[in-house]
Formats: C-alpha cells, sequence, structure tokens
C-alpha cells in the first residue's frame, strides 16, 4: 500500500513539476549584446578589459566554438524560435511557452533599469526569465552584467539560476567562420563546475531548447527544432551523441556549417578553420582527414538547400 | 655418409657367426618373411632376401635387431600368415639374440657412437644466461637462429643440428649482443623517475577531458610515456611500472558486432614492452589486468627491461580492427550526421562508445640487487682503474674456462689472447678489446659444441657437461664440475642436487614437451567461434600445464611411470576442470584432484594437451591418434606411409562416423598391413573430441563406438582398454619411455650396441617400482651414458 | 700472418669466388639467354585441384574457377597437368620439395638438394646486391650445403634491406664488425682445425659443418664489404605507407600484406637489386580475415570433399590467384633496361610442392609458368603412368636452359619441356 503510494506520488511531481511550493525550477537569466564580438572581451583573448563577464566564465562554462547567424536580426529570431531562418516556420517564441508553464517572464529590450529592478523585486513563489536584449555600447553591457549578477547572488538567487550572456552578431560583414562567431558564457552552478571552456560546439538555435529542459517543458510534439539542449554539454558530458556535432549559420542566400575542425559553405568554400581560422589557405591535398570531412559538411549543408 | 669404426668390426662378427645363422635364419625367412619382404613386395619399406649377401652393410644389424623384436612381440608374422612352431621359433630367437650379443661386444669394444652435436637454440640460450647470469626475458640473442630440425622425435640429436652458413653468422651477431650485455663495467646506473598524467601521456587523442587519456579499440592504440619513446630505459634492470586506470561505458549504444568487440567481458589492460632497435621481434606482452567499470583501479608491476626498451599500454579485448574503421563503417549506422565510408571527425565517436581510461602513468628504476653485476664480476673481479694486458688475459682465459665447461690450456687460448691484445694495443680501450675476445670465445666450436674427445671413456667434464645438459639444458655449474662423477654415489648426489634445481624445470619442458608432443599443442588451433571458453580461459596453457605437472609429480616423488598410462588423480585449475566436466573445482590455481573412474581422465590419454595436439582443430584425427599412441606408449611407431602409395583422399560427404572413414584403410591391402594396428587405437579414443571434451555421441542419431581389436587379437573397449592393455604388458611401456630418455639424454639415435642397457634397466624397473627418478639414476649410470 | 695472407687472398678474387667449385656447369653457356630473371611464388598447401586444372588442353582451354582472375594474361602463361616429382612422397614435407624435387631423408649428398633458384642465383646473383631473396614464407629454397634458406616475412624490412641506405655512421660501424668478424673467423678456423684433431672421424665429419660454413660466411662477409659503398636505388617509401592516399590502406599483416610483397617484388627486379625471388604463401591454421572464412586454413585443406570446405578454400586460393594476376599486371607494364616488358625476360613459376592438399599428396602439382621468352598460351596435359606423372624438374631443365644454361638434366628430370615450350 504504502509503496504504492510513494510510486503514485512520484509520478505525479514528475509529471506536475510546476506545483508553486516545491517549485524546484531554476531562473534563467539571458543576456543578448547586440553586435558583442568576442575581440571585445578579455576572456576570449580580446582587447577590452569586461572583468565582469570574464568573472562569470571562472565561474561557470565559455563556449570557444559558438556560432551566430550572420546578422544580428536573424540572430535573434533563431535564439527565440530555435529555427533557422532559412525554415522562415512560424513557431512560438521560448519565453511564451515559459510564461504558460508558470514562470514569471520579462523581456527588456536595452532597458537595464528595468531588468534590474525586476531582480531586485523578485519574490519566491515561482521562478523567472529575465531576457534581456541590450543595445548599449560594449562595456556598459559588462557593466550591467556586473551589476545583475550582483544582485542575483546578493538574494541568494546564485545556485538556483542559469545565467547566459552572449551576442546576436560580433563580426563584422564577414561571411565566414569569423563573422558568425559570438561569445557564450553560461553559469549555472547545479549543472557545472566553474572555469571550465569547452570546445563543443554550439549555435543560437541552442538555446531555445535549452532553455525548454531547464524549465522542464517538453517540447511540442508538433514543434521541429534545429537546437539540441545544451544541458548535456554544460554538465560536461562526453558523450557526443548528446551535443552537436556540427553548427549552420546563413545570411541572405548564403549558408555556412562547421564542425570541430571545417567549414564548407555554399559558395564552395571549406577551410581547415581550425588551423586557419581567417580562411587564408586551401586544405592541403596530402591531409588525408579532409576529404572525408568535406564530404560530411556538405551532405548536411545540403540539408539546407531549397 | 661415414659410418663410425665400430661398426665396421661388428658386421666383422656377424659373418664370423654367419655360418651358424645363416643355416637356420635364411631358410626361415623364405618359409616365413620373404613372401611379404622380399623381391616382390616390401610392406612396411623393408626387404630380408638380401640379407647376409652383404655383411658389409650397416643396416643388417639393425635390421637383425628388429626381426627379432617383432618375434619376441609375437607381432610378426601376422596371424593370417604361416606360422613357426614354438620349437622352431624359440631356436631362432636364441640364435638371433646370441649373435647380436657378439655384434654389440665387439663394437663396445671399439669406440663409441657419440656424435658430435652443437647447442640448440635453448641450449644456447640457457648456457648464456648462467655463463653470465643473465636476465635472459627479454633478451634473446637466438631469435633470428634457424629452428633446429627434430631427429627422432627430439631437437636435441646431434644428426638433426646442422651447422649453416646462415647459423655461423648468427652466432657472430649473437655473440657482438651478449658482450653489450655481460659486459658491464662502471658505477651503478641512476635512476629514473618518470610519471605523465592524461592528456600528456603518449599515444593519447588531444582536445578532449585533459585528465585522461584513452583507449578505443583492441592493442593498436598504445599507450606509453613520451620521455622514453625514442631511446627506451637507459640501463638494463628492474623496473617498477604504475598505472591509474578505469573501464568506461563497457556496454554502449553499439553493438558488439559493429564494434568486433565483445561486451560482456570485463576489459583487460595489458603491458608489453618492445624495442625500437630491434622492431617486432622484441615485442612482449609482460601482464595482463583486469580493469573494474567506472572505477579507478592502480596496477603495480614489476619488470626487467632492457636498455633501450620502452614500455605500452593496451586494451587486450577492445574492440577489434581499426579506430578509423569504426569511423568510417560503424559510426554512420548509428547517426545521419556520418557519412559512409568516409573519415568522419573522431569528435563524434570519442566518447559515445567503450573506451579503457588510463589516468596516470609511472615508471621507477632500474633497481639491483647487487652491482657490479655478478655474471660480470665472475671474469672481470676488482677491474683497476687502468685495466692491462695481463688483466685481459687473465679475464679472458677464466671465461673461456667457463664457455668451453673445462679447464683451458694456454696454447689453444692464444690465438684468442692475441686477438683481443692486439685490439687493445691498437686502440687502447680495454673494454672493447675484453668484448672482442669474448666474441671470438662465444664463436669459438669449443663453446658452440659439446665436442668430446676421440676415446671411448668420457672425461670428468665431458661427463658433468652430459649430464647438465641432459637435466638442465645447460652447462655444468662449478660444483658439477668440480664432484668426482666417478664414484656412483657422488654422481647419484648430483643427479638429485640437479633434479631439485630450478633450472631443471628445462627437462620436464624439453623432455616431456617433446616426448608428448606438447611442443605443437597450439599449431592447429579450434576454431574460436565454436570453442569460446578454449580462447576465453586459456585452456592451451592449461592443458600444457596439467601435463608438466604430472611429469613433474611422478618426477619428484619417484612416483611409478605407470602412472603415466592410468592414475587415479590429476591436476586441474577451475577452467579446466569445468572443460572436463569435473565439478566443484573453484579455484584458478591449479590443484590436485582425485580422479573417480567415470571422469575418464587418468593418465595421459585423458589429458586435453594430448587430445588436443592429435586433433586438427575441427575434428579428431583417429590415425594421428593411434600413430602417437604406438609411438610414444607402445614404442613402435608405425613405417611412414610408403612414398609409393598415394593417401586415400578423405571424402566425408554424406558419412556418419569416423568408424566408416577409417574403414577405407581395409580396402587397400597395403594400408591396411599398418593401419590394422595403428586404427583401432585411434578409434578406441573417439568418446573424446578435438579438444579432449567428453562425448557418447557424434550426435543425436550416432552413438561412439570405441570397440576395436588390436593386432593380436586382444578387445580394447575405448579408452579404458588401451590403458588395460599397456598396463599389461608394464615392459613394454618402460622400454619406450627408456628409450625416448636415452635418445634425449644422448643426443642421437639408439643403436643396436645399446641395446644391453635398454634391457637391463626394463628388467630391473619392476624391482624399483617403476620409480621415473630411478629409471633417471639407472640412465646416467648406465654404460651407454657413461662412455661414447 | 697465415691467417691474413689467406684473406687476403680470397679478397684478391672477390665476389666472383662466392660461386661453387663443386660444378662446373657456368662455365658452358648457350647462345643469348632468353631469360634473364626467375620468380617463384608458391601456396604451401597447393590449390584444390578441382578448380585448378582446366579440362580441355591446347589454346582453348576454360579458364578454371580459381584461375578466373588470370584470364587476361592467358596467352603469357602456361597451366600443366600431371607434372609431378616422382622421388617424392606424400605429407606435409612435401611442400619443401617444389624446387628440388627431393626429401633430404633421401639424399646421400646434401647438395643433391640444392633448389632450381639457388642454382639459378650461383649463376644469376654474381653482380647483384643479392644473390637471391627469400620471402614470405620459406622452407623450399635449399643451398647447396642442403640447408634450407631463410625466409623474410616483413615487408618493412625487406624494403629496409633493399632500399635504405644506413647512414655514414652505422655503415662505419657495419663496416668494423665485418672486418672484426673475419678476424675472429680466423682465430675460430685454427682452433676448429686444433679441435678437429681430438675427435673421432665420424666427428671430424660433422666438424666439417663447421668449418665449411666458416669459409662461406667468409665469402659472404667479403660481399657484404663490397657493396657497402655502393649507394642502393632511392626508392619512396609509399609500397610500404600508402603515401599520401587516404583511401589506400596498406596493411602490412599477412595475408594483406601479399599486394605488398608484389610490389616489393616488381621494384627489387627493376632497380636489378637481385635477379632470383622466391615468395612462399605460408600453411598453418591461421583464420583467414575474409568473409566467409570461419575454420583455419589448415583445417581447410582438409576439407574432405565437403562442400561448404572447399568453398571457404576456394576463397584463399582465389585471393592467390588473384594476387598473383596483379602481379603479372604489373611485370607487364613494368619496363627492363632495355625497355622490355619486365616479365619477358623474368621466367616465373607459380605452384606448389603439394598436390592435393585433402590428402597431402604430392601427385599432380598445380603448376602455372609465365613470361621468360618461353612460349606460352596452352594446357599442357601430360599422361599419368601408374603413380608417376611427367617430372617437374623437365620443366625446370626447360627453364634452365631459357637462361644459356646447358643443362640436361635436374634432380629427377628425364628430359625437357622445350617441344612445347620454345
Amino acid at each position: 500500500m504504502k509503496i504504492q503510494t510513494i510510486i503514485l506520488m512520484c509520478l505525479l511531481t514528475a509529471i506536475y513539476p510546476a506545483s508553486a511550493e516545491d517549485d524546484k525550477r531554476p531562473n534563467i537569466v539571458i543576456i543578448v549584446a547586440r553586435e558583442l564580438s568576442r575581440k571585445d572581451l578579455s576572456c576570449y583573448g580580446g582587447a577590452h578589459a569586461s572583468p565582469s563577464i570574464d568573472r562569470l566564465a571562472k565561474q561557470g562554462v565559455r563556449y570557444e566554438t559558438a556560432w551566430g547567424m550572420l546578422d544580428a536580426k536573424l540572430s535573434r529570431r533563431t535564439l527565440l524560435t530555435g529555427r533557422y531562418p532559412c525554415h522562415d516556420a512560424a513557431t512560438p517564441l521560448f519565453p511564451i511557452l515559459l510564461e504558460k508553464a508558470g514562470y514569471r517572464v520579462t523581456t527588456s529590450a536595452n532597458d537595464p533599469a528595468k531588468s534590474l529592478s525586476f531582480i531586485e523585486q523578485f519574490k519566491e513563489d515561482s521562478p523567472f526569465l529575465l531576457l534581456h536584449l541590450d543595445d548599449t555600447e560594449d562595456l556598459d553591457v559588462d557593466r550591467l552584467v556586473g551589476k545583475l549578477v550582483t544582485s542575483i547572488d546578493g538574494k541568494r538567487l546564485k545556485d538556483n539560476t542559469v545565467i547566459v550572456v552572449t551576442s546576436d552578431h560580433g563580426g563584422g560583414d564577414s561571411k565566414a567562420d569569423i563573422g558568425a562567431h559570438i561569445p557564450f558564457i553560461v553559469r549555472a552552478p547545479f549543472l557545472t563546475k566553474g572555469d571550465r571552456v569547452s570546445k563543443d560546439v554550439i549555435d543560437l538555435s541552442d538555446l531555445f531548447p535549452t532553455v525548454l529542459s531547464l524549465a522542464g517543458i517538453d517540447v511540442p510534439g508538433d514543434l521541429k527544432l534545429d537546437g539540441r539542449t545544451m544541458i548535456p554539454s554544460l554538465r560536461g558530458s562526453d558523450d557526443p551523441f548528446e551535443k552537436r556535432n556540427w553548427i549552420y549559420s546563413e545570411v541572405g542566400d548564403f549558408r555556412m556549417v562547421r564542425d570541430w575542425h571545417h567549414l564548407v559553405d555554399t559558395e564552395g568554400n571549406f577551410h581547415d578553420v581550425e588551423n586557419d581560422p581567417l580562411q587564408e589557405k586551401k586544405v592541403s591535398p596530402l591531409d588525408k582527414q579532409a576529404p572525408g570531412r568535406r564530404k560530411r559538411l556538405q551532405m548536411i549543408l545540403d540539408r539546407f538547400s531549397d | 655418409m661415414n659410418y663410425p669404426k665400430f661398426l665396421q668390426a661388428s658386421l666383422l662378427v656377424i659373418s664370423a657367426t654367419r655360418g651358424v645363422a645363416e643355416i637356420k635364419l635364411k631358410p626361415f625367412l623364405q618359409t616365413y618373411c620373404i613372401q611379404c619382404h622380399g623381391t616382390d613386395k616390401q610392406k612396411g619399406d623393408r626387404r630380408f632376401d638380401l640379407l647376409s649377401d652383404d655383411p658389409e652393410n650397416f643396416d643388417e644389424a639393425e635390421t637383425l635387431q628388429e626381426i627379432l623384436d617383432q618375434l619376441n612381440l609375437g607381432e610378426m608374422p601376422p596371424e593370417e600368415k604361416k606360422q613357426p612352431k614354438g620349437e622352431e621359433l624359440k631356436a631362432i630367437i636364441a640364435q638371433l639374440t646370441e649373435s647380436l650379443q657378439h655384434a654389440r661386444q665387439a663394437a663396445r669394444e671399439n669406440s663409441g657412437n657419440a656424435v658430435l652435436r652443437r647447442l640448440n637454440r635453448s641450449e644456447y640460450r640457457n648456457t648464456i644466461r648462467d655463463l653470465f647470469s643473465l636476465n635472459m626475458v627479454d633478451f634473446d640473442p637466438t631469435v633470428t637462429f634457424p629452428p633446429d630440425d627434430a631427429v627422432e622425435g627430439f631437437d636435441n640429436v646431434g644428426e638433426g643440428l646442422v651447422t649453416s652458413d646462415y647459423l655461423l653468422q648468427n652466432y657472430l651477431k649473437a655473440a657482438r649482443k651478449i658482450a653489450d650485455k655481460a659486459i658491464r663495467p662502471g658505477p651503478r646506473p641512476k635512476k629514473i623517475h618518470l610519471i605523465a598524467k592524461g592528456e600528456e601521456i603518449g599515444g593519447t587523442m588531444r582536445g578532449f577531458r585533459p585528465e585522461v587519456a584513452r583507449m578505443t579499440i583492441k592493442l593498436r592504440q598504445p599507450l606509453n610515456l613520451s620521455q622514453l619513446r625514442k631511446r627506451g630505459v637507459p640501463a638494463d634492470g628492474e623496473y617498477v611500472i604504475r598505472v591509474k586506470a578505469l573501464a568506461h561505458q563497457r556496454k554502449s549504444r553499439y553493438k558488439d558486432e559493429d564494434l568486433r568487440y565483445n561486451s560482456d567481458e570485463s576489459m583487460r589492460l595489458s603491458i608489453s614492452i618492445d624495442s625500437r632497435e630491434l622492431g617486432a621481434t622484441a615485442h612482449r606482452t609482460i601482464g595482463e589486468f583486469e580493469i573494474p567499470d567506472d572505477e579507478i583501479i592502480e596496477i603495480e608491476h614489476r619488470v626487467w627491461l632492457d636498455q633501450g626498451f620502452n614500455f605500452n599500454l593496451h586494451w587486450a579485448n577492445g574492440p577489434n580492427g581499426s579506430f578509423k574503421r569504426i569511423m568510417r563503417k560503424v559510426l554512420p549506422k548509428y547517426t545521419d550526421d556520418a557519412i559512409y565510408p568516409l573519415r568522419n571527425p573522431p569528435e563524434m565517436y570519442i566518447g559515445s562508445g567503450p573506451e579503457l581510461h588510463v589516468y596516470e602513468l609511472e615508471i621507477e628504476g632500474p633497481f639491483y640487487d647487487e652491482w657490479p653485476p655478478p655474471g660480470f664480476a665472475r671474469y672481470f673481479p676488482d677491474p683497476p682503474k687502468k685495466p692491462d694486458v695481463s688483466y685481459l688475459n687473465a679475464s679472458l682465459t677464466r671465461l673461456a674456462a667457463g664457455a668451453f665447461r673445462r679447464p683451458v690450456d694456454s696454447a689453444e687460448l692464444q690465438p684468442y689472447l692475441t686477438l683481443a691484445g692486439r685490439h687493445f694495443e691498437e686502440k687502447q680501450d680495454f673494454w672493447a678489446a675484453a668484448k672482442y675476445g669474448m666474441r671470438a670465445i662465444l664463436t669459438s666450436p669449443n663453446f658452440i659444441y659439446l665436442a668430446e674427445a676421440g676415446t671411448k671413456e668420457l672425461s670428468q667434464h665431458e661427463l658433468a657437461t652430459r649430464l647438465s645438459y641432459f637435466l638442465w639444458s645447460s652447462m655444468p655449474d662449478a660444483e658439477l664440475l668440480a664432484a668426482p662423477l666417478d664414484e656412483p654415489a657422488t654422481l647419484r648426489k648430483q643427479v638429485e642436487r640437479m633434479l631439485q634445481d630450478p633450472k631443471s624445470a628445462a627437462f620436464v619442458e624439453n623432455f616431456a614437451g617433446q616426448w608428448l608432443g606438447l611442443r605443437k599443442l597450439g599449431e592447429m588451433p579450434p576454431d574460436p567461434e565454436k570453442n569460446r571458453s578454449y580462447y576465453v580461459d586459456n585452456l592451451e596453457s592449461a592443458m600444457r600445464e596439467e601435463t608438466h605437472r604430472l611429469f613433474q609429480y611422478i618426477l619428484d616423488g619417484d612416483r611409478s611411470i605407470l602412472e603415466f598410462v592410468n592414475a587415479d588423480y590429476t591436476f586441474v585449475n577451475a577452467a579446466l576442470a569445468g572443460h572436463y566436466g569435473i565439478p566443484n573445482v573453484g579455484s584458478d590455481e591449479f590443484q590436485k584432484i582425485s580422479l573417480k573412474p567415470d571422469h575418464h581422465r587418468g593418465g595421459l590419454l585423458g589429458h586435453g594437451s594430448i587430445l588436443t595436439t592429435t586433433s586438427n582443430g575441427i575434428e579428431t584425427q583417429p590415425v594421428i591418434r593411434g600413430v602417437w599412441i604406438l609411438e610414444n606408449l607402445f614404442g613402435t611407431p608405425p613405417p611412414p606411409p610408403p612414398p609409393d602409395v598415394e593417401p586415400i583422399e578423405p571424402d566425408t560427404r554424406g558419412l556418419n562416423t569416423m568408424r566408416d572413414l577409417m574403414e577405407k584403410h581395409r580396402d587397400n591391402p597395403t594400408c591396411f598391413e599398418c593401419h590394422r594396428r595403428i586404427d583401432p587405437l585411434g578409434l578406441a579414443m573417439e568418446n573424446f573430441d578435438h579438444v579432449g571434451v567428453w562425448r557418447d555421441r557424434y550426435s543425436k542419431k550416432s552413438l561412439i563406438d570405441p570397440s576395436g581389436e588390436m593386432a593380436d587379437g586382444t578387445r580394447i573397449g575405448g579408452a579404458d582398454g588401451i590403458r588395460k592393455y599397456l598396463l599389461g604388458r608394464p615392459d613394454q611401456f618402460s622400454r619406450c619411455l627408456t628409450e625416448k630418455l636415452f635418445v634425449y639424454a644422448l643426443g642421437r639415435r639408439l643403436s643396436f650396441t645399446d641395446r644391453e642397457d635398454t634391457d637391463r634397466i626394463v628388467e630391473g624397473m619392476p624391482k624399483l617400482n617403476f620409480g621415473l627418478r630411478e629409471l633417471i639414476h639407472q640412465i646416467v649410470a648406465s654404460e651407454t651414458f657413461q662412455r661414447k | 700472418m697465415k691467417n691474413t695472407d689467406r684473406r687476403t687472398f680470397l679478397r684478391g678474387i672477390g665476389v666472383s669466388l662466392a660461386l661453387p667449385m663443386f660444378e662446373t656447369f657456368a662455365a658452358t653457356k648457350k647462345a643469348p639467354a632468353s631469360a634473364q630473371r626467375f620468380v617463384c611464388v608458391a601456396p604451401n598447401y597447393g590449390m584444390y585441384p578441382g578448380g585448378f586444372f582446366p579440362q580441355e588442353t591446347g589454346a582453348d582451354y576454360v579458364m578454371p574457377a580459381l584461375l578466373k582472375s588470370l584470364e587476361e594474361h592467358r596467352r603469357e602463361l602456361s597451366v600443366f597437368t600431371n607434372l609431378d616429382h616422382p622421388d617424392v612422397g606424400g605429407g606435409h614435407g612435401c611442400s619443401n620439395t617444389l624446387l628440388n624435387g627431393r626429401e633430404i631423408k633421401d639424399v646421400r649428398d646434401p647438395q643433391e638438394m640444392l633448389s632450381l633458384d639457388q642454382l639459378l642465383a650461383e649463376e644469376l646473383g654474381r653482380d647483384t646486391r643479392f644473390s637471391s631473396l627469400q620471402l614470405g614464407s620459406g622452407g623450399f629454397s635449399w643451398s647447396r650445403a642442403g640447408i634450407q634458406r631463410p625466409a623474410d616475412g616483413d615487408p618493412s624490412r625487406v624494403f629496409a634491406k633493399l632500399f635504405l641506405d644506413e647512414p655514414a655512421k652505422t655503415k662505419a660501424r657495419t663496416r668494423q664488425f665485418l672486418d672484426e668478424d673475419a678476424s675472429i673467423l680466423d682465430v675460430v678456423l685454427e682452433d676448429a682445425k686444433r679441435l678437429e684433431k681430438r675427435l673421432s672421424k665420424s666427428d671430424q665429419g660433422k666438424l666439417s659443418e663447421y668449418l665449411n660454413s666458416i669459409r662461406e660466411v667468409e665469402l659472404k662477409l667479403q660481399r657484404q664489404e663490397d657493396w657497402l659503398d655502393v649507394a642502393k636505388p632511392k626508392m619512396k617509401d609509399s609500397v610500404i605507407t600508402g603515401g599520401n592516399d587516404d583511401e589506400l590502406e596498406v596493411d602490412l599483416a599477412y595475408p594483406y600484406n601479399t599486394a605488398v610483397f608484389y610490389d616489393l617484388m616488381v621494384l627489387a627486379l627493376q632497380t636489378d637489386s637481385t635477379r632470383v625471388i622466391t615468395y612462399g604463401h605460408p600453411g598453418g591454421n591461421r583464420l583467414f580475415p575474409f568473409e566467409g572464412i570461419t575454420l583455419g586454413y589448415h583445417s581447410l585443406t582438409h576439407h574432405g570433399k565437403r562442400p561448404d570446405l572447399v568453398k571457404q578454400l576456394a576463397i584463399i586460393e582465389t585471393f592467390y590467384a588473384q594476387q598473383f594476376a596483379g602481379f603479372l599486371a604489373k611485370l607487364k607494364s613494368a619496363k627492363d633496361a632495355e625497355g622490355r616488358p619486365l616479365l619477358d625476360t623474368t621466367a616465373v613459376l607459380f605452384g606448389s610442392g603439394m598436390g592435393n592438399a585433402s590428402s597431402h599428396s604430392s601427385r599432380n602439382l598445380p603448376i602455372i609458368a609465365a613470361g621468360g621468352g618461353m612460349k606460352h598460351g596452352q594446357h599442357h596435359r601430360f599422361e599419368r603412368k601408374g603413380r608417376d606423372g611427367r617430372p617437374l624438374s623437365d620443366l625446370f631443365v626447360t627453364i634452365l636452359q631459357q637462361f644459356g644454361l646447358e643443362r640436361e638434366r635436374f634432380s629427377s628430370s628425364q628430359g625437357n619441356l622445350n617441344d612445347r615450350l620454345s
């Protein structure tokens, strides 16, 4: 009798995690800086000092290879819908899904004050999502991040709050690897040990499923997504089957994919971006690995041709 | 061919007694033998009609001996032929016995029949080991020596030990290597202590979790210390290797058949050693360890490493084939993102399949018990700071006495000393000169050959040498060389001492291994698919161990040699006991267990080793088994099939039993001649399958019928029948083993002149309770052993 | 010193002394030889007769199942039925009698064991770095001393031996060793002569093996020294490494290394490193890693006509034939110094001393001859009288004559096959 009851209870909690009292779902803070390049951040070896973001990276995971789209608008769209722009698909935005699931949601478009006060006034009845789209000068973002983190930590929310700092575009007009590269830093103490640099490849489409799984929401059955949840990657999983093995970017009719080493685009370029990040050299015909890598990436790229 | 002098004399004796012999022998042969062994037919390749017409022929005496043996055994003439009457038979036997005895006596008056023989490969290796007290585990100067041919089943018979230009060149090379190894002047080599962690470990793929080094496939991704990769360890000596490892994801999403891997087995890590300089030949596995799942285990292993050797870790039972194959052919089956059959990125696989993880790798050493090494100090004691020619000469003289197994005189050594001395004078490098001299000594015929002087008496040292190559397969030690072996009590004491010495393991290994054909075990390995436990449980070495243990046990306890034929005990570990269907043996350690008759295992005939060597890996070979029994237990090997008879091409389509197949031998009288002796024995063993498992039937429908009839009409029913038959004729088995031991002890074929000693020993065996140790004492004490 | 003088003498006449003094056939030469090189390839357990011997004789025979891959070379090769060595009995030993037709137990004088390739090496091997090469698995190449010549089964080592020059430092060391070894031989020879006097007559006979070996090694050391400073032909190691071709995987383990060995053989002949090569496919019970094979090689040869086993055996033997066909193709496209296809001047023999492996018989040996300026294109079937077919040595006599050697007999020959092949 007793055992059955316990099992029943377990099942219930698994299905209905959103009951108010014992809601352990994490708070989620996503800060998307406008046109913030990795060159602007010292933790990525950039020229400018970014002490707050650096500190956040120290406490979390910093991704070496993260891609956005080749245009800021497209990036935001991908981020919000979890789909690459080329699909041109109508998709729900994740803040709305979270709200339905009982999250307190605030989106702030370039309004630091709003974001800060949201945190300050937060009461622990249900978890929150703060999506801050920043449009300030570079170093202001760092300052804002500093303030938000101080506030979160001051309210003892650190252990149950995921903070993501990224950008919508960071590479000028270049239709190349460097044009798609964005900074991507996550602090989530319950998922990941600090001070880690990940070589896993991710792109902005991964944020949607990640947020959904953090919030315990099943992806709606009819919804197709391009990305994958990053939770295994954040946990430091070794298993590549739980992670991305290629990432994608586009602008206009131009598309490109890459993996850990190579890049292929719709203009027929093929480069070893690991050793030749500026895509200045041809891949050596002596490279025995290259032909196979190229064909694989081409196969994936072809999935995005019309 | 040159026949020894004695033969000419012996043949004279035969012609002298011919007057008497001929009267009876010729007509006797004419009546009973010539029909099958004459002009028209020469069954068994024997022909007697020319006998005695040409007494200058050596084969004569041997042939007469053979005729006598056959008559004594009652094997010939065969049942269905005309038989001599009792009186007639007795007379001819007496006649032949007497004339052969005369011939032997005369032969012994002259020189003996020893054949000059060289060291065979294992004797050479053991001799070097003992001469310089070297650790030979990783140092085998004989690897490139050609294999030694066996004569009469043994590879220490002089006749088969040919010396070729190729071998001599190898002697020169081996001597170079040995000199470098044995001459080790200078201070104790410095210790090294190297540690590598995670990605620092050589051979691992980088760019993943830095705290681990990974192996993803079987054997082909060795991990090692990159610091040692170029030059290996700095000096010969004992080293300690430590490894921290973990078995990761033994069961994974991949199917075993795709990875060509067995996920049911615990992961095993093996440590092997090799040397860049020596290449593939030096590669050797030194240890294998089971690694627990998801738990870091620490392994420590002590091992002797030669200078220049490096060690490698391998995953002994990981996925078979190359990593590339997995990237190309396996991965695409599991993800649409991989493309077939091209090189997909390893990042797509690493971490997803089974992996053997290594966290830390460490080596420390060398450690020495004493310095300078004893094998060096023996010949070069307390080398002076500036050694001179007289020290060189004294040292090389000491060495030559050791290498030649006797005192040397200065005249014979002079060329060697001059060679080294001149080198020293010219180059002023003492140790180079010493090595040069050593190389010449190790190429000398006095070292390579067990040379005995042309007299019939053996000298003290010659006897010591015979003895030590008999029981140790190596050179005599100082005590043996100094012992007065002409005193029977001393001789006995020395034999006892030698048998107790661990070096006598060579006797078990070389004698028993060759007598019983154990060395051939593994040449026809069973099909791995259908005999999994044979490989998983390492049954091959367990089987060999069982037989070695039986031999050692009978030898140590001076037990009856008839226990080779039948015993109520044997030696097994859990795996072998399981293989035999004997319950309740729980330990991996070898142990003596009691046998019940329904275990069917008593004596050699029940040993897996013998039953497996006499099969071809898929099925039993009754002919081979029959020949094996005749040759090694009965001592009456059948002649090989005559060259002019085409072997029957086996046609096993639609045949149900081995017996049906064997019946074909009856169709051809030439075959049947010998096969009537061979086949019944082989078929009687049919209850043991190709790896020695007991069976009652071939298939549901076909029962095994092990019954049969020996050539003399005795009915035997299965292996027990053979045991009973032999136990009823203990002399026959005694003779067989005595002759085998003699061949091995003397390093030559037996001739009819050795017959008297053999007969005497065989006759005396019942009084000695058939003890094996006593048998060895008898052999050593015999005139045959002590004279040439 | 007396010994030094003797050596100086040897040195003076140099390599030419490497020729035997036993027989003087070498002195008599015929008109220009049409063959200059000899290669023999031997599978240890022969070939399954049912798939090897053609039904029809003459030029229009249908290529048998196992030999299908040789179709493209049919005009450059001859297949024979009913050739064998009359003096040889069955059993495993017969594989080693392929090139001499003799078993050691039957000969009185070890010289009778001399095999065809070694006889040819004495003639053709004087001016090359290696008088002959034994590759793969050995056993059927016999020296004049009645010793089996050991074979090298490691392709990397063979490549190094043929094409890699040692660094100057190693060369100097080698030279020093050669010199020292020569002096050591002087010393031990003196010692052996002293020992000889102490021995009985029969033992002296045995010791003569050692004395003869000393003489032969002296000549070998001399030959090595003569060649030490001659640079080896330069060769890219792509033959053993696969070079830069991504899809080309070179596997140096048997049986995959068969193709590598064939490549090495072509290179060795082309660079004139040697003119005589034997290459053996080993016996034993290895499990071939081919699709469809479940049993060891030796076990399969004892197939007892069971179709499932014969089928598996055919997979292995088809592989042998395919590889051999590839070799012939390479010999056709490779050119000699005069620009002719190498095959035209290379006599190639494919065969085994074992006939039907199922009974380990030595009758009706599987034999193919190719190239060497002989007249090819036919299947020749000879008569079998009782046990014996036509002596295989008759073919050997013809081959010897192709090399311009005036030989009427070899081993158990009764004639020659000139009427068929030239």
